[in-house]
């Protein structure tokens, strides 16, 4: 540990493996504060969960189509009229309940997101317990890591998903039914995931603003995609190619399978092609980042 | 390459740890969280409720009583709830009559099955044994013969009746045709009598 203007610096020896981008801080800053240790996610465990959510759900929802199958076959054979309530109770399940709940609840969570996200930001910017010194590519790898600050994370991301459901519905519903169609896109919910006022304009737009400066931000480290092209291309191109449509066709292959084996008859299940695009817009920040956390190579 | 290295050796306690923010940061990390898991919460909590058809116990009914709540008069927040009470007690109560019948049903079947079993054995006993007397050809005999003998006899007072009773109709048949021929002379039309008369 060094000190530097009545701050304590961080010594690379005292870091563990998990703080590798305040290691990369450490290389390309004069001082980094030592209340910044432990305080950024891991931007690779995040792309893998990332990655792996839809199928995980894809799964969960395969376990229910079974499961849900096997119960309704037992019920019919023991309890007939416990089956018919069942399968009435399921239909008006989504029916009965209007949405409205959610819709009020996400709108919540994303005022109070993008309210906690901008506090979060402007703390990581002004604090000085999170100020490194240096010169001005430590600035742009403090600025690029922003999104990986734990209170960002947790704030942003969430506001940065509710937005992009909104942008991915707007994109869909201005495309011809056809088209839509064409792209199966067939399913594609009458209303948007958030009412679109005001307030919720505005969010978006903070939110949008926010991205679009983080972005030119990281702009800074897109030179670095050509020494280190090897790594952009496995970590952002086959781990995701594999992790998220290689699996996902792995259990479709699986689910065709199955369905024949029992004889169960009706649609596929299939995850919101929103929630696929979501993890490669995650995947995508996520490689930026760890671009940026080879910056000590300038 | 530190951050390759990291990718193969997954830290839960920093991952999932409290992290070692500063003191604005940990506030604003723990909002955060209470936002994320208000909105899992709702959202999982309703469509878990609803998924398992909890609402159909009573909370629709209380629902629509806290509807009526709205109501600005005491009587009716009164009423209300007083409805939503009984409705409520009403569902409980249907429920656990439900549950005791099945359970008695199913505890009737059970001792209704093992009786039968029982009478079933003691039936067959009764048979074998009927069977040996059979054989022994001494009871069933003597009590097949009085049997016969009083069939035979109500046989017989049955024939006697039927005799009566057939004297009888011919004795009403020949009535009968009497009647019918002096039917047969009489006159026959309006007319006829008109003519007679006048």
């Amino acid at each position: 540990m060094t000190n530097h203007d009545d701050v304590n610096c961080i010594d690379k020896s005292d870091l563990e493996l998990a703080d590798f981008l305040v290691e990369t801080l450490v290389d390309v800053c004069d001082c980094v504060p030592t209340s910044m240790q432990k305080v950024y996610y891991n931007p690779a465990m995040l792309a893998a969960s990332a990655m792996l959510l839809p199928n995980f759900l894809r799964v969960c929802l395969l376990l229910k189509k079974y499961a849900l199958h096997f119960s309704m076959v037992l019920a019919k054979n023991f309890f007939p009229s416990l089956a018919q309530r069942g399968t009435a109770v399921i239909k008006d399940v989504w029916g009965d309940i209007s949405g409205k709940i959610f819709v009020a609840v996400d709108v919540l969570a994303l005022i109070s997101n993008v309210a906690i996200g901008i506090s979060a930001i402007t703390d990581y910017f002004v604090s000085p317990a999170l100020a490194p010194v240096g010169a001005n590519i430590c600035y742009s790898t403090h600025a690029t890591f922003g999104v990986m600050y734990k209170p960002v994370v947790v704030s942003f991301f969430g506001a940065v998903v509710s937005v992009f459901d909104v942008v991915y519905w707007n994109n869909i519903e201005l495309k011809p039914l056809a088209l839509r169609r064409a792209m199966g896109h067939a399913d594609h919910p009458a209303n948007p995931s958030v009412d679109q006022n005001y307030i919720v304009s505005l969010c978006m737009a903070i939110v949008a603003a926010m991205y679009v400066a983080w972005a030119s931000v990281s702009m800074t480290f897109l030179p670095l995609a050509v020494p280190f092209f090897v790594v952009v291309l496995v970590f952002g191109g086959c781990i995701p190619l594999f992790a998220i449509f290689g699996m996902s066709e792995m259990l479709s292959r699986a689910e065709s399978a199955l369905d024949k084996k029992f004889i169960i008859e009706g649609a596929k299940e299939k995850v919101d092609k929103s929630l696929l695009v979501k993890a490669i817009l995650v995947q995508l920040i996520s490689t930026v980042v760890l671009l940026a956390s080879t910056s000590s190579f300038y | 390459m530190r951050a390759l290295q990291y990718d193969f050796a997954f830290n839960v306690e920093f991952t999932f740890g409290w992290p070692k923010l500063p003191q604005l940061g940990a506030i604003q990390f723990a909002l955060a969280l209470s936002v994320l898991a208000f909105q899992l919460f709702v959202k999982f909590f309703i469509r878990l409720y609803y998924a398992s058809g909890a609402n159909t116990f009573g909370s629709t009914a209380l629902y629509n009583a806290l509807g009526q709540l709205k109501k600005s008069k005491m009587e009716d927040i009164v009423r209300a709830n007083f409805n939503g009470a009984i409705i409520i007690l009403h569902y409980v109560l249907t429920t656990a009559l439900y549950v005791a019948i099945k359970m008695d049903s199913f505890v009737l079947k059970l001792t209704a099955n093992r009786k039968f079993n029982r009478a079933e054995k003691v039936y067959i006993n009764k048979r074998e044994e009927s069977a040996l007397r059979l054989i022994e050809g001494v009871e069933e005999t003597t009590l097949f013969q009085k049997e016969a003998h009083e069939v035979n006899s109500i046989i017989v007072r049955l024939n006697a009746e039927v005799d009566g009773l057939h004297k009888k109709l011919q004795r009403e048949t020949t009535k009968l045709i009497a009647i019918q021929s002096k039917l047969a002379k009489a006159p026959k039309t309006i007319l006829e009598l008109d003519r007679m008369h006048f």
